[in-house]
């Protein structure tokens, strides 16, 4: 399988802060990348990288298997990149934006551009400035979009559109990528948001990868366990995080837990639940080591 | 590209259109005032109106190049970094350098149609009403040079491009607008007081020789400087073991006694004179003007040359 997305020991450092550090990843070509954290996890500053905006501090990252280059054309061709800050020209009407689009790309889906945001009822004729904030969103997008390459790169492309805009937009970047097997990374902290089109997620807290890997193994590795606390170890599963209400434990194990009685119920848990354990164990300053049996954290509130 | 950079800068470009406009405008008043003032009072009040006039004019037109660095060189790059703009237009189809060099080249070109255009009627409005009435002297002057000849196209060049460079170094650190106003004020300051003089060979000739004094304002030379030098195969005296030292003897008038009589200033020139020293003038002759001008714009566009490759490195090696 083609890697579309490929980051080794990747890390950006910030005057004495690191923004990110550590990470590791491959994303396959054609899927629909999450990429999920709280505030200052360092989403923004992998999708920098990978679009070339931001140099690494150490580390690489590769796109289709060549390093990123933001001053060569081949690598320009290949990305789209939609910044948190979605930079538009505010003096130019709509349709300028997308002329401006055409002009300066070889490449230009003006059609597709167009379809974006008359589907999403944005007003061509309008200056980007007399915009609402969400429509300027749904415009940088469309400009994102109209690109067509083979990588985009989309940071919070939902943030700011509301429930029904938000909607129209996914259904149509799934559309989009069907249509053309575009390699998607988006990162939203709405994981929500995220569980109906991503086939990928990559988790990141504290400016490191937590976990990296397909939705469907993800989701057939972890269990969910609930069952009396203080009544058995687990050395055959990885504890993600553990639960205590009353006598009661509830834990979130990555692995096959087996057989395990009748006092212990064996639950699927949703995307949801495996990203908030994620983030809750790396952001856990009393986070313990991963092969902990449940019996020996009686008591524990996490 | 060249619709972008159109539609981006149109505002600008226009009111610089319109400055343009008015300048030529202006101009032709001031000729035309000129004439009046000839043909009806021989000189007089209505010639000094006119060159008063003619100065706002002068000011005007060496003013015009640094209104295109700041108006429209600037900008390039500072204003997309200041709105984040960079983030969008750098990721698109064309690199960066091609970005950067296209962007110029569109600004760059009209601007030196315009100013090549205007550059003939300058030079007739700057030779026939300037140095008729205007201070000093002809086209060789400083003042003059700048506005007149082909220099101006070249400065035009150098202050856009100067003003891209300070907004793709500054404009992390200090506003690039303020910025280019002071820089282009130092460089295109020191160039005509300090480099000028300096580009073609000068002359010196001794002070009041008549060589190169003409009554005619448009051929007068430029005086750069007075001085003095050793006159050859004068015997010079105790006082006189350095051209500074004898100056400084002659300068005290208790010494003009020995040389002619007291209170006279023919002691001082006697007193130089005896210790073998000759009053000297450095000058450009007028005849200099378009060697002059062509190695002033020279220096602009290599300036401009150098400026455009670190700003192509400062855009290329930007980083969020």
């Amino acid at each position: 399988m083609t890697t579309a997305l490929e980051a080794a020991d990747l890390g950006r450092k910030y005057l004495i802060n690191w923004g990110l550090r550590h990470c590791s990843f491959e994303v396959p070509a054609g899927s629909i990348a999450g990429l999920v954290g709280g505030n200052g996890a360092g989403k923004s500053t992998l999708l920098r990288l990978a679009a070339g905006v931001a140099k690494p501090s150490e580390g690489s990252v590769r796109v289709f298997g060549d390093s990123v280059d933001p001053n060569s054309s081949a690598f320009l061709a290949r990305i789209g990149y939609l910044d948190q800050l979605r930079p538009l020209y505010k003096q130019f009407r709509v349709e300028e934006m997308l002329k401006w689009g055409e002009k300066i790309n070889r490449s230009w889906d003006m059609a597709n551009a167009t379809r974006w945001l008359t589907d999403l009822d944005i007003p061509l004729d309008w200056k980007v400035s007399l915009l609402s904030s969400g429509q300027q969103a749904q415009v940088a997008l469309a400009v994102c979009m109209g690109k067509s390459s083979d990588l985009l790169l989309l940071d919070e492309p939902l943030a700011s559109l509301d429930p029904l805009a938000r909607q129209g937009v996914t259904q149509m970047l799934l559309d989009s990528v069907a249509e053309k097997g575009t390699t998607v990374v988006l990162s939203s902290h709405i994981v929500s948001e995220l569980e109906p089109i991503c086939d990928y997620l990559i988790i990141l807290s504290k400016s490191k990868v937590q976990v990296s890997a397909t939705t469907e193994s993800l989701l057939a590795s972890h269990h969910l366990l609930v069952g009396p606390q203080g009544s058995r170890g687990f050395d055959a599963v990885t504890i993600v995080s553990s639960k205590i209400a009353g006598r009661q434990a509830t834990l979130l194990v990555e692995g096959d837990p087996g057989p395990l009685g009748e006092d212990w119920q064996v639950l699927r848990p949703s995307l949801d639940e495996i990203v908030l354990a994620y983030l809750a164990k790396s952001s856990s300053k009393s986070a313990r080591s991963s092969k902990v049996p449940v019996a020996a954290i009686e008591g524990e509130q996490l | 590209m060249t619709w972008i950079t159109w539609r981006r800068y149109r505002v600008r470009i226009v009111l610089l259109g319109l400055y343009v406009v008015a300048l030529v405008v202006a101009m032709l008043i001031t000729e035309h005032a000129y004439v009046i003032a000839q043909h009806n009072f021989h000189g007089g009040t209505a010639v000094s109106n006119a060159q008063s006039n003619d100065s706002i004019v002068e000011t005007a037109l060496a003013l015009l190049p640094f209104l295109i660095g700041l108006v429209l060189g600037t900008p390039i790059v500072a204003s997309e970094l200041e709105k984040k703009t960079n983030r969008l237009a750098w990721l698109q189809g064309v690199t960066r350098t091609r970005w950067l060099i296209r962007t110029w080249s569109t600004l760059t070109v009209p601007t030196v149609i315009v100013m090549a255009l205007l550059a003939p009627l300058v030079q007739w409005w700057a030779s026939h009403v300037v140095s008729s009435i205007g201070s000093g002297g002809g086209l060789i002057q400083p003042a003059q040079m700048l506005v007149s000849g082909i220099a101006p196209i070249a400065v035009a060049i150098f202050a856009l491009t100067f003003g891209m460079f300070v907004g793709a170094v500054f404009q992390r650190f200090v506003s690039p607008y303020a910025t280019s106003v002071v820089g282009m004020f130092v460089v295109m300051g020191l160039i005509p007081t300090r480099v000028l003089s300096s580009l073609a060979p000068k002359v010196i000739v001794p002070l009041n020789s008549g060589r190169f004094s003409s009554r005619a304002l448009r051929t007068r030379p430029w005086s750069i400087t007075t001085g003095f030098r050793r006159t050859p195969g004068i015997r010079v005296g105790p006082h006189a073991q350095s051209v500074s030292a004898a100056v400084r003897y002659c300068a005290n008038t208790i010494h003009w006694a020995k040389y002619a009589s007291p209170g006279s200033s023919k002691g001082y020139w006697g007193c130089m004179s005896a210790h073998g020293l000759q009053a000297i003038n450095i000058l450009q002759p007028a005849s200099h003007y378009w060697a002059l001008q062509w190695r002033e714009a020279g220096l602009y566009v290599a300036l401009a040359g150098v400026l455009l490759g670190l700003s192509v490195w400062a855009v290329r090696s930007w980083s969020a």
